[in-house]
């Protein structure tokens, strides 16, 4: 239902008064599918780009190159109005559930908002629609007439996911749901998302720095790091024998691995997204770097059926 | 936790604010006062009938005398002057409001180009110097309180524009507002929904703190001889108050009675502009009403709350929409 092709999205930035002009790569040609009904999750450090790649996967990035094919529809080439209702397929769900919802409005009219803009509903229809939506986040109909401050970072949040499928979206976006949450909310809202995805057949996209959450709820599962996808296939497999060192780095720190390899320990600096190195951009933290690494950037390869990595030494028993 | 009650709205906050409630209460009066002015007056000092005895004291007739120069009845040009001083003030503060709300959100959210420009411009309008060119103006078009308006607008929005552009550029990247374009907003819509009732608040404090400025600009504006030659303004008696001796044959009343009225209708609508200031940034407690009071005189101070406004983040006064403040 989606699929990024060799997606690329940078930022022209200054470095300083007098030396040239140089790109942020927040996005290196990721390439990615998301089947309908499916969730994936995508993972990695702060600043690799995570944002950058949902922001153009909602239409509000235009990509430097690459396509994002929605229904099978180059997006960014579709003319204004037909991006328009494409776009109202997918929705977003933001990380700040403070600044995510209008501070003027009653809870009542965020919800129905997408319906009003959309037009073709009467008031009553939206208002029946607007207190259905509450009740399926798990608030109360008496809740429309509140204004945001009277509720909590959760309620909030909730108040968000239900505007977000007002309109019936194929596609949630999910940029960090969870991560400005207290722990108890945060399961409360994971399970909440969940239940939505399996109530309603909706496709997620993911996203989050947070690991046991992408393998709580994903279906598959893809890291970036520094803008590049290292690697993505099935959550299991992926959490279970990761193919690249970065991976087993991130999950060496987070999750106790039972297995015999000895663990990866990942040395150095991130490198500034501006001076990506040639070759493998991990090529400066792995533990294993070879000649080769630091010359030729690995291409994201099928090493196991559904399992792709950008290593050119992949961790393959 | 969530609270039942819902908050009160704008105008039962400043009422509630100890000093807002003087303001408004204030503020009434003296509208009041302008439409009933023939009500309220004894005699109609526009008409050259009703002229007594030139240089009378105060007496029951004649609650502040007469001028020295033409006999006119003190206290009801006082009450006239009224006219004046509001029409010009709250005019000024309405039409400032309207372009600088214009120019601002053009400038904040009508993109690179008009952002670039309307800056520009507002660079160059806040290094003129805005008494002289009055002089100029007015010698050219005719002294006419229309000129006067016009004047203070061409100058006074590019105070307000500047934070309004601020505030605008703040509401722009908030996640409610990707929100309404994700499902297909128009530009007008947010623009409407959202853009303008985010800078509401900015406004109407606006109107109040500029038409106060004004009316103490327009004082001294009729005073040096530049408003209206015709119409009655408390600066103009304050000019007529001064060649006309007031000082030398000891008639005081006559130069305190524009004197307090310019005082109390800027007091007024200064302290509405303050105690709005206060219910939407709460946590900005500025210095003792007094020392506000004498600033307050001067018309460049409000200015410098729009500059101190704009450095210490206007995001602030989300904050206190969300606190629930206002
Ligand atoms: N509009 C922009 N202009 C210039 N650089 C940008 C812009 N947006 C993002 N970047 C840069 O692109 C890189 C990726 O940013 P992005 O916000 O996508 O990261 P992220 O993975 O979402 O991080 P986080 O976990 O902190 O949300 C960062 O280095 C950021 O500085
Ligand atoms: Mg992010």
């Amino acid at each position: 239902m989606l699929k990024l092709q060799d997606l690329e999205v940078s930022f022209p930035v200054r470095a300083g008064l007098f030396s040239k002009r140089r790109c942020i790569r927040a996005v290196r040609q990721v390439s990615l599918s998301i089947p309908r009904g499916q969730i994936v999750g995508l993972v990695g450090e702060s600043g690799c780009g995570k944002s950058t790649l949902a922001r153009a996967v909602i239409g509000m990035q235009k990509p430097t190159s690459g396509q994002v094919l929605f229904e099978g529809e180059d997006l960014y080439a579709l003319p204004p109005a037909q991006f328009k209702t494409a776009r109202q397929g997918m929705q977003m769900v933001f990380q700040d559930p403070f600044s995510a919802l209008n501070p003027r409005f009653e809870v009542g009219r965020t919800i129905a908002e997408p319906m009003q803009i959309r037009g073709g509903y009467s008031k009553t229809e939206m208002e029946e629609r607007a207190v259905e939506l509450l009740l399926k986040v798990g608030l109360n109909e008496s809740d429309k007439n509140r204004h945001p401050s009277d509720f909590s970072g959760g309620q909030r949040q909730r108040i968000g996911i239900a505007r977000a499928i007002a309109l019936n979206p194929q596609l949630l976006v999910l940029d960090e749901p969870v991560s400005a949450l207290d722990v108890s909310v945060h399961a409360q809202i994971m399970n909440l998302l969940m239940d939505l995805h399996e109530e309603l057949g909706l496709t997620y996209l993911f996203i989050s720095h947070n690991l046991a959450d992408v393998k709580d709820i994903s279906h598959q599962v893809g890291v970036m790091y520094l803008g590049s996808l290292m690697e993505r296939g099935q959550t299991a497999s992926v959490f279970e024998q990761p193919l690249h060192p970065y991976t087993r780095s991130l999950l060496a720190a987070v999750l106790s691995l039972d297995d015999q390899r000895p663990p990866v320990i990942t040395k150095g600096d991130i490198p500034s997204p501006i001076e990506v190195p040639l070759g493998c951009p991990f090529a400066s933290r792995c533990p294993q770097t070879k000649p080769r690494c630091l010359q030729e950037q690995p291409q994201l390869l099928e090493w196991q059926p559904g399992h792709f990595a950008a290593c050119h030494f992949p961790l393959v028993n | 936790m969530k609270r039942v009650h819902r908050s009160p709205n704008l105008l039962q906050k400043v009422w509630q604010h100890p000093q807002g409630k003087l303001g408004l209460v204030l503020v009434c009066l003296l509208v009041i006062t302008a439409l009933a002015a023939p009500l309220i007056a004894p005699f109609d000092p526009y008409d050259v009938t009703q002229r007594a005895e030139k240089g009378l004291s105060p007496s029951l007739t004649h609650l502040l005398g007469t001028s020295i120069s033409t006999g006119q009845d003190i206290f009801s040009m006082l009450v006239y002057g009224t006219r004046v001083s509001l029409l010009v003030g709250v005019v000024t503060g309405l039409s400032t409001m309207f372009l600088g709300a214009f120019m601002g959100i053009l400038a904040g959210y009508g993109g690179r180009l008009w952002d670039t420009l309307i800056m520009r411009v507002v660079d160059v309008m806040l290094v003129i110097p805005t008494l002289p060119l009055t002089i100029v103006l007015t010698n050219l078009f005719g002294k006419s309180y229309g000129m006067i308006i016009f004047i203070f607008t061409i100058f006074g929005w590019v105070g307000l524009a500047r934070v309004i552009r601020s505030q605008v550029l703040v509401l722009k990247n908030s996640n409610y507002i990707k929100a309404a374009q994700l499902a297909g907003a128009s530009k007008l819509y947010v623009m409407f929904q959202h853009i303008l009732p985010g800078v509401s608040h900015l406004l109407i404090m606006s109107t109040a703190l500029t038409s106060a400025g004004i009316m103490v600009a327009e004082a001294g504006l009729s005073f040096l001889g530049l408003g209206d030659p015709t119409a009655i303004s408390w600066g103009k008696m304050l000019a007529e108050a001064q060649s006309g001796g007031a000082l030398l044959f000891g008639h005081w009343w006559w130069i305190m009675a524009p004197g307090i009225g310019i005082f109390i209708s800027v007091f007024a609508f200064m302290r509405v502009g303050l105690a709005l200031e206060e219910v939407f940034n709460p946590r900005m407690k500025r210095s003792g009403a007094l020392i506000r009071l004498f600033k307050s005189m001067n018309s460049s101070y409000i200015q410098q709350i729009f500059d101190d406004m704009e450095e210490r983040g206007i995001p602030q006064i989300e904050d206190a929409m969300e606190r629930g403040t206002v």
